[in-house]
């Protein structure tokens, strides 16, 4: 091929030569970005490498505040996710504590969280910066998640094996992946089932009982099954205008039925950034906001109140709890998920800080995930104790930025051929990586005289 | 006490209220084409004005009236009908000295500056009075004075017009002012607390109890009638109230902690409002730099960039203006060889400062033109001037730095009085962020 019109790449990220051999490693076992990037596919970046011990308590108090068990069978229908210590919140794992959860939910549709008591889905949202300040807005945020994650067509699987429209020995083949089997209109039609009439039509009787919008029916009926066809055939072709008059109904009454038919009992929204809507709000955006979430939460003429749905967990930056508060208290969101005043901490989850132990631990994780050879997993060569403590008060205990330095560290190490990396060598990194960050600890000194002495 | 340690009265107190400079040439300019000039020509000719980053479509009547009179006293334009007594009405026409000043201006402008000052010294006395002043408040850190203001941190909630008390927490805001200068600026308010404290409480009873004012209605719209001000904000008036009582104290007829009168007079030389016009009057003739917007300091941050000498040595340029104390006023200007070192040094080293505390390599320019001023005891003028210098020599490939200046406009200069902030100019286009990195050896 000699036009370059065609070319390919040939460059593939783990190539078995890499630089990073000489410290036995396949790549730079460190994300290069301080965060978290949902969907990408290294694993370094999106969150999959996930050290569960780190965030033990949190999982605890987000399991006891958002998922019914035996004890108590009511969660709390909003519930906030806070930084414990304010100026260090960037970066400290809230985006991958999330994700991981709904992972967690969706693996087994809670099975497991609720001790087989309930069936659960949990979706992460996360809204765009300004583009969400209004209700309607955050309601179809949320349905295109709903759609996105599979959970509106996890929901129409679990229908077409509950109407009886499946047979029971197709449904024993459908496996690990859904989507590729009952959620497949061609390999159920190899299967022997009528996916042009008879399964559509089941579906749309069956539907059709609950009392929902009469499109949304045949939309579910006949693409349901599939995100990308439901986005194509449904949600794409719903203008601005209908969203802000029906999207409402089509979250919290609609889609409710669908998924209480559909054997569901809590759908947990588990809401990253919130201060994107928040701080792009107007005061009187933030009033209807606050109504809003009241209404469709707690105690409006709905579905989804009637039944206690949806819980929604709001990450929040301090900053927003200060602009949302006087809104929050003005529409009595207070007394059902307190936001300020002290009480706050009943419906919150605090995300903590890294401590030196569990910051060793979620290094391990990283570095084993970057190994050659698997006999050295469980180390922490090439760095040293000190020199990841080092690191770690360098980051101020945020994981985010520490993961971060141990990056560079790794980048260094292997420019300047070093074979264990020390807390001098983190020095060295913290150093080179410009002096901005280490001053801004400067305490405040009186004002230095000035040099120039006019009398002399 | 001996005569000589006397300032002479002043031959007017009536200063303009305003602080463009170039208001003068230009006012010169349009008399000079004309058989004579009222101040509503001046009105009609030089109404457009620029003033900090914004700009002024029309200004105040009473600025014409102040600027005809002031080139009146300077003896620049006079009055054409003389069997009237002088008003600012009249018709005046420009002076043979007025169209020499005016060509003196065209050709060195700089020149031009001292000239106005060795005039409104000799009109008001305050130019070289304020310098010495401030010499006299704090001699020990050159000479640099707080004008104290409310910290930026404190929080005040809007009160309803008629809770006028001077409460514990106003009285606790005005402390803890006074603390934040005594350690961030020591000296530089040498007042004792006792009597800040209730300097400030007076100055606060006494703005409590001024005739509320009205709001006119907005003009075109038929609707309510005049309305009251039912409310204010704290802020704002202990603030105002803290600058009443600050001039009282340190701008009196004695500076203060020495018994000494500057004048043989009892009236106080300026009132707060002539101060605040002061301020950037002398702050254009080069005489002091002041800043409100140091952050480490609650308040106005002056300091003078001149001083009075018996002889003026290099790096100073001589003002014929003297103390009475028979000193010679002398203007530190540096010349950019001697300085030069020292002002790439002093700018890295705030730019470093300053962009640690924002956290980006490019800093807000006016933070860090206002400590390396401060430091360097250079004029805003000399410094736009430098700057200009200091730019084109790091594109020299041997240079050191690296400098790059940016114009957006900042947030935080669309504020209130932030607007009205000295922008840093350069070939006339005012300028807010600076970039500067070192060069490093390989």
């Amino acid at each position: 091929m000699t036009t370059p019109l065609f070319r390919k790449p040939t460059y593939t990220k783990e190539s078995s030569d890499s630089i990073y051999n000489k410290l036995g490693f396949t790549r730079n076992p460190f994300p290069s970005k301080p965060s978290v990037v949902i969907g990408s596919p290294n694993p370094v970046e999106n969150g999959s490498i996930y050290l569960e011990s780190l965030h033990e308590e949190e999982r605890r108090r987000f399991e006891q505040l958002l998922i019914p068990n035996p004890e108590k069978p009511t969660g709390r229908t909003i519930a906030f996710l806070m930084d414990y210590a304010t100026p260090r919140g960037r970066g400290i794992g809230k985006t991958s504590f999330l994700f991981h959860q709904s992972k967690r939910i969706m693996t087994d549709l809670g099975y497991e969280l609720s001790k087989g008591l309930q069936v659960i889905f949990g979706v992460y949202v996360l809204p765009v910066s300004g583009d969400e300040t209004k209700f309607w807005q955050f309601t179809k945020l949320l349905i295109d998640a709903l759609v996105d994650k599979s959970v509106v067509a996890t929901a129409i699987w679990r229908l077409r094996a509950f109407t009886g429209a499946v047979p029971e020995n197709v449904l024993a083949e459908v496996g690990d992946e859904p989507e590729k089997t009952i959620g497949n209109d061609q390999w159920l039609s190899e299967k022997g089932i009528d996916t042009f009439m008879l399964l559509p039509h089941v579906m749309e009787r069956k539907l059709g009982e609950l009392g929902i919008a009469p499109n949304l029916v045949k939309a579910l009926s006949l693409y349901g099954g599939s995100p990308l066809e439901f986005r194509k055939h449904y949600l794409s072709r719903i203008s601005n205008v209908e969203w802000r008059k029906e999207g409402g109904k089509i979250l919290f009454e609609d889609l409710v039925k669908v998924f209480i038919a559909a054997g569901f009992n809590k759908g947990v929204f588990l809401c990253d950034g919130v201060e994107r809507i928040i701080q792009a709000q107007n005061a009187k955006e933030r009033r209807d906001f606050a109504e809003s979430v009241r209404y469709f939460f707690i105690d409006g003429q709905c579905e989804n109140t009637r039944a206690s749905f949806y819980s929604l967990l709001l990450t929040l930056h301090p900053y927003s709890q200060e602009l949302l508060s006087p809104h929050w208290i003005a529409s009595g969101l207070d007394r059902f998920a307190t936001l300020s005043g002290g009480q706050e901490a009943d419906y919150t989850v605090y995300v903590h800080p890294l401590t030196q132990e569990s910051a060793n631990s979620l290094a391990i994780a990283y570095l084993d995930a970057a190994r050659i050879e698997d006999s050295k997993n469980g180390i922490i060569a090439p760095f040293t104790k000190r020199g990841l403590d080092g690191a770690l008060v360098a980051a101020n205990r945020v994981p985010g930025k520490f993961l971060n330095l141990l990056n560079l560290a790794i980048e260094k190490a292997i420019e300047m051929g070093w074979e264990t990396i020390d807390s001098d060598q983190i020095r060295i990194v913290i150093e080179a990586r410009g002096k901005i960050e280490s001053d801004k600890q400067d305490s405040q000194d009186a004002l230095p005289p000035s040099q120039i002495d006019l009398r002399k | 006490m001996q005569k000589n340690e006397n300032w002479p009265k002043p031959s007017s107190r009536m200063t303009g209220l305003f602080a463009d400079l170039q208001l003068f040439p230009e006012a010169l300019g349009v008399a000079l084409n004309k058989d004579y000039v009222t101040r509503f020509d001046l009105e009609e000719e030089l109404s457009r004005r620029v003033h900090g980053v914004t700009l002024v479509e029309r200004e105040s009547p009473r600025r014409w009236s102040d600027l005809i009179r002031e080139l009146r006293y300077f003896g620049w334009i006079k009055v054409i009908d003389t069997y009237h007594k002088p008003t600012d009405d009249a018709r005046h026409k420009i002076t043979e000295e007025g169209v020499k000043v005016y060509s003196l201006w065209k050709k060195e402008e700089t020149e031009f500056l001292r000239l106005l000052t060795i005039k409104m010294h000799n009109q008001y006395v305050i130019p070289g009075w304020f310098v010495q002043r401030l010499w006299d408040i704090n001699p020990e850190r050159g000479g640099e004075v707080v004008m104290p203001n409310p910290l930026r941190e404190e929080k005040f909630l809007p009160r309803k017009w008629d809770e006028k008390a001077w409460t514990e927490d106003l009285k606790k805001a005005t402390r803890s002012t006074y603390e934040s200068i005594e350690s961030n600026c020591p000296g530089s308010f040498p007042i004792e607390e006792n009597i800040w404290l209730s300097q400030v409480e007076d100055a606060w009873k006494r703005l409590s109890n001024l005739r509320r004012r009205e709001v006119s209605r907005p003009s075109g719209n038929s609707g309510k009638e005049k309305e009251k001000v039912k409310t204010y904000a704290p802020r704002g008036r202990l603030a105002q109230a803290m600058t009443e009582a600050s001039v009282k104290l340190l701008f009196g007829t004695q500076p203060p902690n020495i018994d000494r009168d500057d004048f043989l007079m009892r009236k106080e030389p300026i009132s707060p409002r002539l101060y605040s016009a002061w301020c950037p009057r002398l702050e254009a003739l080069e005489l002091i730099f002041y800043t409100d917007a140091h952050l480490m300091i609650p308040g106005r941050l002056l300091f003078p960039t001149s001083v009075f000498r018996e002889s003026t040595p290099p790096d100073f340029q001589k003002i014929n203006l003297k103390n009475p104390k028979g000193n010679t006023l002398c203007l530190y200007q540096p010349t950019w060889k001697s300085l030069k070192e020292n002002f790439f040094e002093t700018l890295y080293k705030e730019h470093h400062k300053v962009s640690a505390r924002v956290g980006s390599l490019y800093a807000p320019l006016l933070d860090v033109r206002d400590e390396v001023c401060r430091q360097l005891r250079l004029s805003a003028n000399l410094f736009d001037n430098f700057l200009l210098v200091a730019i084109k020599e790091s594109l020299m490939p041997k240079s050191r730095f690296s400098i790059s200046v940016e114009t957006d406009v900042r947030e935080d200069q669309r504020m209130a009085y932030r607007i009205l902030r000295r922008p840093v100019w350069l070939h006339g286009t005012p300028y807010s962020l600076i970039a500067m990195t070192e060069y490093r050896d390989k």
